[in-house]
């Protein structure tokens, strides 16, 4: 294929890097528009240039394929929501809305792109720093707030362990097989006996993935990060990366190391197990909502990690549609922590007290929510968590599904708390929620999607098996 | 003669000095980059002995990218501890306690 040819298939990412670039150098006010600009374009070019089928790139580093772009262009979608509603914020009068602001969350945008595409481990390193080294400095952003300082300090230490132990792990595979492109990895490794170094590199990997994503016990910065960061780079943090480590962990185990499934699941399963539990229940003893919030992350991410488990392109689809119903359900639920702090501080569980009398539009779309995250049936996270079961159960696996459904009852109380006190317990004080109407409509479409995905799971269904069969078919 | 495991060795030991320092030194935000930048050596190491051995050139060209962006890294790092010590006039690890739940 000629150069030309490829840079028309790279175009997405062309247009987002130039994009970034002009959005930090543009006076002030254009800043915002131009971010929007450069995302819609960036789906534009997408769906412009969608190839018929997967195809390597640049070669053999990086792969583009229609199926995972409709991944690429959600990702698009939650930045776009994230960004608008971290415009309602107070502070963000200032730094959350200067030009680096958006210059870092596109450069995110980029590194997830990277994530979503590459073939290579150099491609992936690339674009998992891209990402990070674009979150530490959104979350320090704010220098006068000490809180947040010492939440990017954290994220930053642990974040840089977490890619030293990947990287370690892909030093060991790389001395053991001499192939650093995924597939050829997995080609190596399913022709290999195993031995020590594999294993060691295998446990490597997936420790600082496993940090990346904040599974147990890897998990101690993620509560001190979404509760001491700003509420705009929480938000931000919590919804489109999540779909990158999803993409991330299906492309190195669901394709490179598929060959060693049988040593990597057992930890995978020890992992699920006990993020499964810590979430759920330390969240309940939570007082403040992104602490919460964020055990119950780590909760969703032990889900995730239970799909992966089955190890059948059945668990592959259910923990791409896990991933993708958990981002909106996080976006939504941060975009709405955003509107009711968008003129006081409202940061406590008790906050939500009474809601319903004050706002009872707001209060459904809490209540949706919150049915999601808890998995309560009439809401997506009823079928994303019933798809991983199913596909948990058929691998054979009972024990484990048992313990997840059990963990999730535990977890429900958690959120139906929050529903409790906005609709059976008197106001402590009023909540007085921001009165920007596009903030409430789109956040009300946020939830509102969910019961849309409830009614019509199907496409959404076939969408991620489609999309996670890409990563399995490409051993 | 050194083989591939002498130079295994010697990384294994870096990691373990490195990952040591993260977790052991409580005390000052700096030593913690340094002890980051030790693991990113040794994986460096393990990259180019590695490549070395199997006559491939992958894996000098991949510890070059993480050179690169082990400097990105640690400038954004040192920015932050900056931050840090602008706010609160210490950058002792242990005082990081403010956001806990």
């Amino acid at each position: 294929m000629s150069v030309a040819q490829e840079m028309i298939l790279m175009l997405p990412e062309i247009v987002l890097v130039v994009g970034a670039c002009f959005i930090l150098l543009c006076p002030r006010p254009l800043a915002w528009p131009l971010t929007m600009l450069t995302l819609a374009a960036a789906v534009g070019a997408m769906l412009a240039t969608a190839p018929d089928a997967p195809i390597l790139l640049m070669s053999g580093m990086f792969e583009r394929s229609a199926e995972v772009d409709v991944l690429r262009i959600l990702i698009c979608v939650l930045t776009v929501l994230v960004l608008r509603y971290a415009r309602g914020y107070p502070v963000s009068s200032d730094r959350l809305q200067s030009n680096e602001f958006y210059t870092l969350a596109t450069f995110g945008c980029v590194g997830m792109f990277l994530i979503s595409g590459a073939e290579h481990l150099v491609a992936l390193y690339m674009g998992l720093e891209i990402l990070a080294l674009s979150l530490y400095p959104m979350i320090a952003m704010v220098r006068d707030d000490g809180r947040a300082g010492e939440a990017a300090l954290k994220y930053f230490v642990l974040g840089a362990l977490a890619s030293g132990f990947l990287l370690y792990g892909m030093s060991l595979m790389y001395a053991a097989t001499g192939t650093l492109h995924i597939g050829e990895l997995a080609e190596r490794l399913g022709q290999m006996e195993t031995n020590r170094i594999l294993l060691l590199g295998t446990v490597f990997m997936l420790a600082g993935l496993a940090f990346k994503l904040g599974a147990t016990p890897f998990h101690m910065w993620l509560p001190d990060v979404y509760d001491g960061s700003s509420l705009p780079a929480a938000t931000y943090l919590s919804a489109a990366p999540k779909i990158a480590g999803l993409l991330l962990l299906l492309r190195l185990f669901g394709d490179g190391l598929m060959a060693l499934a049988a040593d990597w699941t057992t930890l995978m399963m020890a992992l699920a197990v006990l993020s499964l539990l810590l979430g759920n229940l330390v969240a309940i003893a939570q007082t403040r909502i992104r602490r919460m919030l964020a055990y119950s992350a780590i909760a969703h991410t032990g889900f995730v990690f239970l799909a992966l488990c089955a190890g059948s392109p059945k668990g592959m689809g259910s923990a791409v549609f896990y991933t993708l119903v958990y981002a909106l359900m996080a976006a939504g639920s941060f975009g709405m922590l955003l509107l009711l702090n968008a003129r006081t501080t409202a940061e406590d569980i008790k906050d939500f007290k009474g809601l319903n009398h004050s706002h009872p539009w707001l209060a459904i779309m809490v209540l949706i929510l919150m049915f999601s995250m808890a998995g309560v049936p009439l809401t997506a996270g009823f079928y994303a968590k019933l798809y991983v079961l199913q596909a948990v159960v058929e691998a054979g696996l009972w024990p484990l599904a048992v313990a997840a459904v059990l963990l999730t009852v535990v977890g429900a109380y958690y959120y139906l708390r929050i529903v409790w006190y906005m609709y059976f317990e008197e106001a402590e004080r009023p909540a007085e929620p921001g009165e920007d109407l596009t903030h409430v409509f789109l956040v009300s479409a946020n939830a509102l999607v969910l019961v849309v995905i409830f009614a019509v799971p199907q496409p959404w269904l076939e969408m991620s098996q489609r999309a996670a069969g890409v990563f399995v078919g490409g051993q | 003669m050194l083989s591939l495991t002498h130079f295994m060795l010697l990384s294994g030991a870096l990691f373990a000095i490195g990952v040591a320092g993260v977790f052991v030194n409580r005390r000052h935000a700096l030593v913690l980059l340094m002890s980051l930048e030790l693991i990113l050596l040794a994986v460096n190491t393990n990259f180019i002995a590695a490549s070395h051995y199997l006559q491939d050139l992958g894996g000098q060209a991949f510890a070059l990218f993480v050179l690169t962006i082990a400097a990105a890294e640690i400038a954004i790092g040192l920015a932050i501890v900056v931050v840090v010590f602008r706010s609160r006039e210490t950058i002792d690890a242990e005082d990081l306690s403010e956001v806990r739940g």
